[in-house]
Order: structure tokens, then C-alpha cells, then sequence
């Protein structure tokens, strides 16, 4: 049997960008400076679960340094994984505390912010599940209410329900591991 | 309605003109543009800002420009030498603390102030002059470490 000639295996080795980091040399995402860039500021849903029922972007057009407002209409596409239900801001309803509902693009940082504090919202609340169990009960409210008809990854959804899919893991024969036992 | 202020930043004098309400971590980073400092909170309590202040950790997030006025101050970019690492720079590097880096130059800044009033700090000072910074990827044991190594108090690779 020949010896393995091992290089890198058991060696000591830096991390690549161990030096730019302990420098501060590192450019992180908030690090980027870019002439003529603009700053982005997001407005948030306060409600755990509620219809939109009106969005007045009026005052954030009209703030100083502002050159966009945007909201879910603007680009009404949906993400995710198991199943595509995620908008990039929320079209209709809101489903959490903290779901993005409008954006604003300005020159600075503080110029979005004071905008997007202009952004007027008009909410239907809804009532809102704050526990799995509860939302598989039947009866429970709908989170989304046309679940059957968003794209999905091949997973099985059940129609009616807040349910995005059921797995099954079984191995072996619990009954008879449990009668066995000791103690359980 | 700008005020005056004269402080040094890495043994460079700076004279400028800024709005009063200017934190110290918003002047270094937009106003001078060094931004290995980091502001992660805001608000004081995870020191990825803290700088050095006449050699005494701060957090920059919550002083304000004003308050260095005629002071010194040291960020990350001031330790490196001509291109000669300062020896818990190195330290950091060779025993593995680098992670995504982001609590790096508070942990360093925070332990060099350790150290020099303390160069042979141990284990409990060091966690201590640390204590001030949170790392979110864990790296607490590998800084510690790093920072013994170079206090001569085991340890680690110098």
C-alpha cells in the first residue's frame, strides 16, 4: 500500500477572507456605497391577520428624496417552497405581525423612513390562529382561502383547510416495541 | 444648523462640519467612510459599533460626534501598521475566530483596550472586556483563545 500524500488535509489553513475582515476592509451588504444609489425603506403590517382594503401612498410620492413607492399590486407574484404563497408585499391581506405591505426607494436613509411613515393603510381585521393545532381544526380560519390553486412543488395540499401537506414517517411495529418495553 | 468639531481618527486630525444629531457610528461610516465598524442594533446592546474612544471602548451607535470633540479615536482601520498586522489581528486569523466577521473589529478593538492596560490579561478578563460584544456565529471560544494567545496566557498559536 502506497503512502497518501496528504497537502491540505491536517493542514493548518486561513480562512481566505480572514485578513479583510480583521481589517475592516471586509464590504458587507451595508458596507456598499454606489454613486446615485438610493435607500430603501419597508412598511410593515401591525395586524396578525387582515384584509387590505385601502393603501394611500400619497404622502410618501410627495416626501422630499422619495423617487418610488411600491406595493404588492406592483408586482403580484408569489414564492416559496412547498408551495408558492409567499408576495413580496402583501396583495390583499396581511398574515402576520411584520408582513411587509408597502416600500419606499429614496436618496437617504432617513428621507425613506420619514416617507414611509406617510403611508396610509386601511385594514379589515380578520380573526388570526396563533397555534398549528388550532389552525388544523376544522372550522379554523382560512390563511389562504385559494390554497388548491397556488403553484406548488409537487406537494399535496388539502383543499379547505390551512393544511399544506401530510407526511407520513412509519417504521417498524410501535405496538410491539411498546408491549416489550420496560418503561416508555 | 451644522456645528464644528475637531477630533482625530487613527492619528488623523479631522475638522468638519456636521448636523448636531450625528451619531459617532453615522460619521464614521457615511461621513468618513470606514466602515469596518458595524452598527447591528442601534441601540447599545450588541457592541458590533464599539470603538475606541482615548483608548476606552464605546459603543459609537450611542455617542454622538459632538461628544469627541478634541478626543481621539481608534477604528479597526487604525491597527494594521504600513500593512503590519496588529498581533490580535493575527492571533484572530490563526486560531480560527473569523466567522462572517461582523463582531471581528469590536472583539479586537475591546481586547487590545484589555490589553494595554492589562497585557497579560487571563481568561476571566478577557471574557469580561469581551462581554460587551455578541457573536452570533458562536465564535466565543476561538476570540477568547485568540486574544490568550497573545496575552502569553496559553493557548492558541502566536
Amino acid at each position: 500500500m502506497s503512502e497518501m500524500k496528504t497537502h491540505y488535509v491536517g493542514a493548518r489553513v486561513s480562512r481566505v477572507d480572514a485578513h479583510d475582515k480583521v481589517t475592516g476592509n471586509a464590504v458587507y451588504g451595508v458596507d456598499v456605497d454606489l454613486p446615485g444609489m438610493l435607500y430603501g425603506a419597508v412598511l410593515r403590517s401591525s395586524l396578525p391577520h387582515a384584509r387590505i382594503t385601502e393603501i394611500d401612498v400619497s404622502g410618501a410620492m410627495k416626501a422630499a428624496g422619495v423617487r418610488a413607492v411600491v406595493t404588492g399590486t406592483d408586482f403580484p407574484f408569489t414564492f416559496g417552497g412547498a408551495v408558492k404563497d409567499q408576495p413580496f408585499l402583501a396583495i390583499d391581506r396581511v398574515r402576520y405581525i411584520g408582513e411587509p405591505v408597502a416600500a419606499v426607494a429614496a436618496e437617504t436613509e432617513a428621507e425613506a423612513q420619514e416617507a414611509v411613515e406617510k403611508i396610509r393603510v386601511r385594514y379589515d381585521e380578520l380573526p388570526a390562529i396563533f397555534d398549528p393545532r388550532e389552525a388544523v381544526k376544522e372550522g379554523a380560519p382560512l390563511i389562504h382561502p385559494d390554497l388548491e390553486h397556488y403553484r406548488r412543488a409537487g406537494h399535496d395540499i388539502v383543499p379547505g383547510t390551512n393544511i399544506c401537506t401530510i407526511r407520513t414517517y412509519r417504521l417498524g411495529d410501535v405496538e410491539a416495541g411498546f408491549a416489550g418495553a420496560d418503561e416508555i | 444648523m451644522k456645528i464644528d468639531i475637531v477630533l482625530t481618527v487613527n492619528d488623523e486630525r479631522h475638522q468638519v462640519e456636521v448636523e448636531p444629531q450625528t451619531t459617532l457610528v453615522e460619521f464614521l461610516r457615511g461621513i468618513l467612510h470606514l466602515t469596518g465598524t458595524k452598527e447591528g442594533c442601534g441601540t447599545g446592546d450588541c457592541g458590533a459599533c464599539t470603538i475606541l474612544v482615548d483608548g476606552n471602548p464605546v459603543n459609537s451607535c450611542l455617542m454622538l460626534v459632538a461628544d469627541v470633540n478634541g478626543r481621539q479615536v481608534t477604528t479597526i482601520e487604525g491597527l494594521a501598521k504600513d500593512g503590519t498586522l496588529h498581533p490580535l489581528q493575527q492571533s484572530f486569523i490563526e486560531n480560527g475566530a473569523v466567522q462572517c466577521g461582523f463582531c471581528s473589529p469590536a472583539m479586537i478593538l475591546s481586547a487590545k483596550a484589555l490589553l494595554d492596560r492589562n497585557p497579560s490579561a487571563g481568561e476571566d478578563d478577557i471574557k469580561q472586556a469581551l462581554s460587551g460584544v455578541l457573536c452570533r456565529c458562536g465564535s466565543y471560544k476561538k476570540i477568547v483563545e485568540s486574544v490568550r494567545a497573545v496575552s502569553g496566557s496559553e493557548k492558541g498559536h502566536v
